[in-house]
């Protein structure tokens, strides 16, 4: 699976939490999203064999994502569809393999939560950085939680985007607020490309 | 917490139809914090209350004491009690030296589940009629038609 990745940072301390400044999650969405249209990405490959093996950490009950990756992906729809449960588990799946490719996260110090994100106080997943050295150097953290909240999107249009993306930030912040870290992982579907972006907050 | 960190390994288990064991560690984690989640979630429901704005929420919430770790000791709790409650019947899980699978069977094709304590890694065998691979432990493969469970378990050792 062939996909195009970018990956930026911005301060945490960006965005507003006190009384004296006002809500402004919809603007700095604005602005990230304009600088991923522009991004530089590269190509990454996400081993094929690996994604079914993947599902455990899903939130969906659906098995065998890879036979149904390519309808999602290449196929002209025609009348049908697009299955949202279906885009959720890939972009979940894509997530997480990235972060193994990448950066060697072991799977299995991944704590995906979305099953229980109705408590409204929590986001997709976590890891806990003291165990993954290679993401620590990445952030320059010492220790830590890393909070990710996966987005995707199976259209590249703007409004919708920023939309998805400052309800994602303002989750992330609930728990990640002073002094952890967050990603926020966007897959976009643009015509028949996979974009991912990584946007790491400190 | 120290419970709780092998959560995904119960999302694991589960993963491979052991509902017992995933019963098992999400019980203790259940145990562990069922104290101290009260408190959090009727702090939280207080903040929640009183902040009308989303964005004012995670100062107020550090300010009333409840921080990150608190958070993900709630979500914890509610994960572990999804799992708890919902893993579903016992299944047939096979057992050969430290890997726990299950060979589910669908007509045309066979997929492998497994969970190996001791793999460590990356590791791929290709066959002509399908895959196994196993990844930091955890195994998968599909084979078309069927295997027989002697050739499951050559398979399994060289994954090793």
């Amino acid at each position: 699976m062939k996909l195009k990745f970018s990956s930026l940072e911005i301060d945490g301390d960006l965005f507003p939490h006190n009384e004296n400044e006002i809500d402004q999650f919809k603007e700095l969405s604005f602005y990230i999203y304009e600088s991923i249209k522009e991004a530089n990405y590269i190509d990454l490959e996400i081993d094929d064999n690996m994604i079914n093996l993947l599902s455990f950490l899903t939130t969906k009950l659906i098995e065998g994502i890879t036979d149904n990756m390519y309808a999602n992906i290449f196929e002209s729809k025609g009348a049908k569809y697009l299955s949202g449960d279906l885009s959720l588990v890939i972009s979940e799946i894509l997530t997480y393999a990235t972060l193994h490719s990448l950066y060697r996260v072991n799977l299995t110090n991944i704590v995906p939560f979305r099953s229980v994100k109705y408590l409204g106080s929590i986001v997709d997943a976590m890891i806990d950085l003291s165990k993954e050295e290679e993401l620590r150097s990445k952030l320059g953290a010492s220790k830590g939680f890393l909070f990710i909240n996966i987005r995707a999107s199976m259209t590249p249009h703007s409004h919708y985007i920023v939309d998805k993306l400052a309800k994602s930030l303002i989750n992330l912040e609930i728990v990640r607020y002073p002094n952890d870290y967050g990603l926020v992982s966007i897959i976009i579907k643009d015509n028949e490309t996979i974009k991912e972006n990584f946007i790491f907050i400190k | 917490m120290e419970d709780c960190e092998k959560i995904s390994l119960a999302l694991l288990y589960s993963w491979v139809g052991d509902s017992k064991e995933a019963r098992e560690v999400s019980k203790k984690c259940i145990e562990n914090l069922r104290d101290s989640v009260l408190k959090i979630r009727e702090k939280i429901k207080e903040v929640k209350s009183r902040v009308n704005e989303e964005y004012l929420l995670p100062k107020a919430l550090r300010e009333e004491g409840i921080e990150s770790e608190d958070l993900v000791k709630l979500a914890l709790y509610e994960l572990s009690r999804r799992i708890f409650n919902f893993s579903g019947g016992i299944l047939e899980v096979e057992q050969y030296n430290g890997i726990k699978y299950i060979v589910i069977k669908s007509g045309y094709k066979s997929v492998i589940k497994g969970f190996c304590e001791t793999c460590k890694g990356y590791n791929i065998k290709k066959l002509d009629n399908g895959y196994l691979i196993q990844l930091e432990g955890i195994v998968y493969g599909e084979i078309l038609g069927s295997i027989t469970k002697e050739d499951l378990i050559k398979l399994f050792r060289e994954l090793k």
